[in-house]
């Protein structure tokens, strides 16, 4: 279990620095990245920057950077998704629906904490409330 | 007759107002009701809603697990909840938020719960009818002496803060404390705000 969040984190972390470096595909990382965001509603002017994640304290901790490209306001809502070594979910009820107002050409940094040591993967939903 | 018609408009009105009552807080029948998402966000009223609830447990939550207190303990630590105070003018059921980081955190694997005030007279009653009815079976009954105490306590407020010009803003802030039992001294304290703007 351990080697497995190990590899995730790695990975998300190389694809990061690959992308923010140049080195590489920058496309194919930003699919990968983009890859664990599942969108719904009106997401379009939501764009995701960086998506990070490390263990910390045996908990999976994820962060991701949002800029909003529109030149007006978009609300917006998130919730983490927590899945174990098997793709399965990692907790028996969801997260509830965050909301967040972004302002026009804002970034924001979203932080998740899984709840529990068997979440080795994780899926960022977003939802555009628009 | 003029007395009776007068009675009768008085009776009237207070079966009228009887049924409005009973209109405005009973249940619903008919149409237009479907269910709904729990786990969508209220925004029914600017009061404390189950989505603030959530969502203050759920940070409150991974806060907590990620305190060094939990997070360097290599044993399972042993907390528990000593009180979540209501400051607010509303009726906030505090049980709720603290039933919710009970439950995620004791499911997290990393705490465990110490039976507070409450639990302990059940607690209490069960050994005693177990262990002194001489109804049960003495190698099958969990024995006397061996509860286990809290190394931590955990403590927590909810208070609010209300504005009101073109809008009314209305500001939640709940904070909850660990709490060191042997040592009593504050181990860890973190808050999460939340704020609401509506028209008037």
């Amino acid at each position: 279990m351990n080697k497995s969040k190990r590899l995730l984190s790695k990975s998300i972390i190389l694809f990061g620095l690959f992308s923010s470096a140049g080195i590489g595909s920058s496309v194919l990382a930003q699919e990968t990245k983009e890859s664990k965001i599942r969108r719904t509603g009106s997401t379009g002017s939501i764009k995701l920057l960086d998506l990070r994640a490390v263990e910390r304290n045996g908990l999976l901790t994820v962060q991701a950077t949002f800029q909003n490209d529109s030149m007006s306001g978009s609300p917006i809502n998130y919730r983490f998704k927590w899945l174990d070594d098997s793709k399965m979910r990692a907790t028996s009820n969801d997260e509830s629906w965050k909301p967040m107002n972004l302002f026009a050409g804002q970034t924001v940094d979203i932080v998740g904490v899984a709840p529990t040591p068997m979440a080795t993967d994780f899926i960022i939903e977003l939802n555009g409330s628009n | 007759m003029s007395l009776f018609t007068a009675k009768s408009k008085k009776l009237n009105i207070v079966f009228l107002s009887m049924a409005l009552g009973a209109c405005a807080t009973g249940p619903r029948y008919g149409g237009n009701v479907s269910y709904v998402d729990p786990k969508s966000i209220e925004q029914t009223s600017n009061e404390f809603s189950m989505s603030d609830v959530s969502m203050v447990a759920e940070e409150m939550a991974t806060k907590m697990l990620q305190s060094p207190a939990l997070a360097r303990s290599k044993e399972v630590v042993r907390i528990e909840v000593s009180s979540v105070k209501n400051l607010t003018g509303e009726y906030v059921n505090t049980a709720l938020i603290t039933n919710k980081i009970r439950n995620t955190l004791v499911n997290s694997g990393r705490v465990e719960f110490a039976g507070g005030t409450d639990q302990n007279q059940a607690a209490v009653d069960a050994l005693r009818r177990q262990n002194q009815s001489g109804l049960y079976d003495q190698k099958s009954t969990a024995k006397m002496g061996k509860m286990q105490g809290a190394k931590y306590r955990v403590e927590g407020a909810l208070v609010s803060m209300t504005q009101r010009g073109a809008v009314k803003s209305v500001s939640y802030n709940f904070n909850m404390q660990l709490i060191d039992i042997e040592r009593n001294v504050q181990v860890w304290g973190d808050e999460k705000e939340i704020r609401k703007v509506s028209g008037r």
